[in-house]
């Protein structure tokens, strides 16, 4: 999972791949705005065919809070 | 188009990231987050070779925003009931008639500000108002279905007058693709995004026909396999009386054909069997009469549809191919990319179903009295060509085609023909602007332009208004905005003689010097020394790929002799 969530995040955020990883959240990277956050909840739910909930949505704003999200449901 | 999940879409768009230099612009305007919009505009412009730079507008503001979009090519317009008021329940719970009225009038004055901001420029793709997704369970129709049915009536009104508002039917396409496939409940309340991303790629799927109308992209030619794709049964095997034609598809291509498609066949057939077909079976909706060419060898396809382009002199980007077998179908796909290939079910429905997606495919933003005749047209072009073989002699049998060209000036009647030509000649355009009707007729009402048309005629037939020529005049010099013709009567040196009639008409108004430019396109190069032939200089490359002219009226000379064409001034 990891290493797609990587790919995925470096893709929609346009930055390097060695730039996702725990210290990457909405305040750490300049392109991460509200637009980008949808981007990624679509991305992620797409890849992995997960659903987040709606209280789920609003904590996603971190790399870490994504991973766990995501690997409680698979 | 077939739908990418998001992630793969993204990887798309950025591998083929814009280059820098001239891009069309797209605007989308919206009272709710419209994500992810822009990406799919962008992936469905790019697969139909459009490079465009699309930008959404600030969320929620459609009416303050619109003015920077004026100059855009397309504006596309989501303007949600959902969010017209901060709570649409209030609508249901709390509204009184005079509350109601007041918030009817405010809307219409705001669509009407929206719609003069932007203007007679762009294609204005405006959705219809919807309430499926507030009331589609409710009962009772109260004032959001009052709503959006009275907004309806007034955006019909406008539409009337708007000449470049396209209105989308926005209930159609959330049915057809489901509604709760359509919205995204769970984004609406967490960030106002409204609808699925499955739902926003099937919409531009949907529209995509009347965005690339509006590049100039539309489709011109249909070319028809015969065995189980205009009938069932192969007519080898099962002979002129076993097959069965498929009516429903055959009565869509007929229409088509009187609408102004190039309809041909491409059969891998005994060319003798299947004329025999088309005489002895009554039953065929789809006859002779609709049919431009017919290709029927034993060649292979991919061959016969570069062919059937060369003759038409029209682009491969412009055919459209159906076949029901799958070599065929994976052979033209793969040789040739640009032509559009749908492969035929072997049921009838099936082909039904895909006889009206066809239908949608050639949507044409203008049509015109021109359409109606162009099966007629390209007949007698082929005529010609045949005509042509047996002259050895170019100048004899141009001399024997009694060729008359008739010229108008800025006559308002043409309006629609002219707007149409400019927006689908691609190969004799000297200038390829795009313009929209409402600019063709503000231009013929402007004492600053000159709109001049040309009409073409010979024995075999009327080819009817196919040149364009767009001159705006300042004191003593004239500058050719636009130049265009019709591929259609290329190769008869009509564009010396429509040249010719072009300086007679500036004559009378005066002009010195005549100004003139090239801007280059992937299709146009057969014109790029159009200017330095009849004796133009060049003046400066202002830019790559755009080289402007300049001569005084004395200095023009002809290439070539065009004394056997008749003129006539309108």
């Amino acid at each position: 999972m990891n290493k797609k969530m990587i790919a995925l995040f470096a893709k929609i955020l346009k930055i390097d791949p060695s730039e996702v990883g725990p210290e990457c959240n909405h305040e750490t990277v300049a392109s991460w705005d509200s637009l980008k956050q949808m981007s990624l909840v679509v991305a992620v739910e797409e890849e992995f065919g997960v659903q987040f909930e709606d209280d789920e949505i609003f904590g996603l704003d971190s790399y870490a809070a994504f991973e766990e999200c995501v690997s409680k449901k698979i | 188009m077939d739908r990418p999940s998001y992630p793969d879409l993204v990887e798309v768009l950025e591998a083929t990231e814009l280059p820098d230099g001239q891009a069309y612009k797209v605007g989308l305007l919206s009272n709710i987050t419209l994500h992810p919009m822009e990406d799919v505009v962008r992936y469905c412009l790019s697969v139909n070779g459009i490079r465009a730079n699309v930008t959404t507008a600030t969320y929620d503001n459609i009416v303050q925003e619109a003015t920077q979009y004026n100059d855009a090519k397309v504006v596309v317009v989501f303007w949600e009931t959902m969010n017209l008021i901060q709570d649409p329940d209030a609508l249901r719970f709390d509204y009184t008639e005079a509350d109601y009225l007041a918030l009817l009038e405010k809307i219409k004055v705001e669509m009407q500000l929206c719609l003069e901001q932007l203007g007679v420029h762009p294609l204005i793709v405006f959705n219809r108002f919807s309430s499926l997704g507030l009331t589609v369970d409710e009962l009772n129709s109260g004032y959001i279905d009052r709503l959006v049915h009275e907004l309806n009536e007034y955006l019909e009104l406008l539409a009337v007058e708007i000449k470049n508002l396209y209105l989308v039917e926005l209930d159609k396409i959330i049915i057809s693709f489901g509604l709760k496939e359509s919205f995204n409940w769970r984004f609406y309340r967490v960030s106002k995004a409204l609808y699925s991303y499955p739902f926003l790629f099937n919409y531009v799927d949907f529209l995509e026909p009347v965005i690339l109308s509006a590049f100039g992209k539309a489709k011109k030619v249909l070319v028809l396999d015969c065995d189980n794709t205009l009938w069932e049964g192969v007519l080898g095997e099962e002979g002129v009386s076993g097959i069965k034609p498929y009516s429903t598809a055959q009565r869509t291509f007929a229409s088509l054909a009187k609408r102004g498609v190039v309809v041909c066949l491409c059969s891998k057939n005994n060319p003798e069997d299947v004329d025999e077909v088309f005489t002895l079976r009554k039953d065929m909706l789809l006859t002779d009469e609709h049919i431009v060419l017919k290709k029927v060898s034993w060649g292979d396809k991919a061959t016969a549809i570069r062919e059937i382009a060369a003759e038409l002199n029209l682009g491969l980007d412009s055919i459209v191919f159906l076949d029901d077998s799958n070599f065929e179908v994976n052979l033209v796909r793969e040789s040739l990319p640009m032509v559009r290939v749908y492969q035929v079910p072997h049921n009838e429905a099936g082909v039904n179903m895909l006889a009206k997606k066809i239908e949608n495919v050639f949507f044409n933003l203008n049509s015109t009295a021109e359409d109606a005749r162009k099966t007629a047209m390209y007949k007698s072009e082929v005529k010609r060509n045949e005509a042509r073989v047996c002259h050895s002699n170019m100048d004899a049998f141009l001399r024997s085609l009694d060729l008359t060209v008739s010229v108008s000036v800025d006559d308002t009647a043409h309006a629609a023909r002219f707007a149409q030509l400019a927006q689908k000649t691609n190969q004799f355009n000297l200038t390829s602007k795009r313009y929209l009707e409402s600019d063709i007729d503000s231009m013929i009402d402007s004492e600053a332009y000159a709109v001049v048309g040309l009409s073409v005629s010979d024995r075999f037939g009327d080819s009817g208004l196919s040149g364009l020529a767009i001159v705006s005049l300042v004191n003593e010099e004239a500058s050719i905005d636009s130049m265009m013709l019709s591929c259609r009567v290329l190769g008869r040196r009509i564009e010396y003689k429509f040249f010719e009639a072009l300086v007679n008409v500036i004559e009378k108004k005066q002009i010195t010097y005549l100004k003139a430019d090239y801007i280059e396109t992937a299709k146009n190069s057969q014109v790029s020394d159009f200017w330095p032939k009849l004796g133009f200089s060049q003046a400066v490359v202002d830019a790559p790929g755009q080289t402007s002219y300049l001569t005084d009226l004395g200095g023009i000379r002809y290439p070539e002799d065009t004394s056997f064409i008749k003129v006539i001034y309108e």
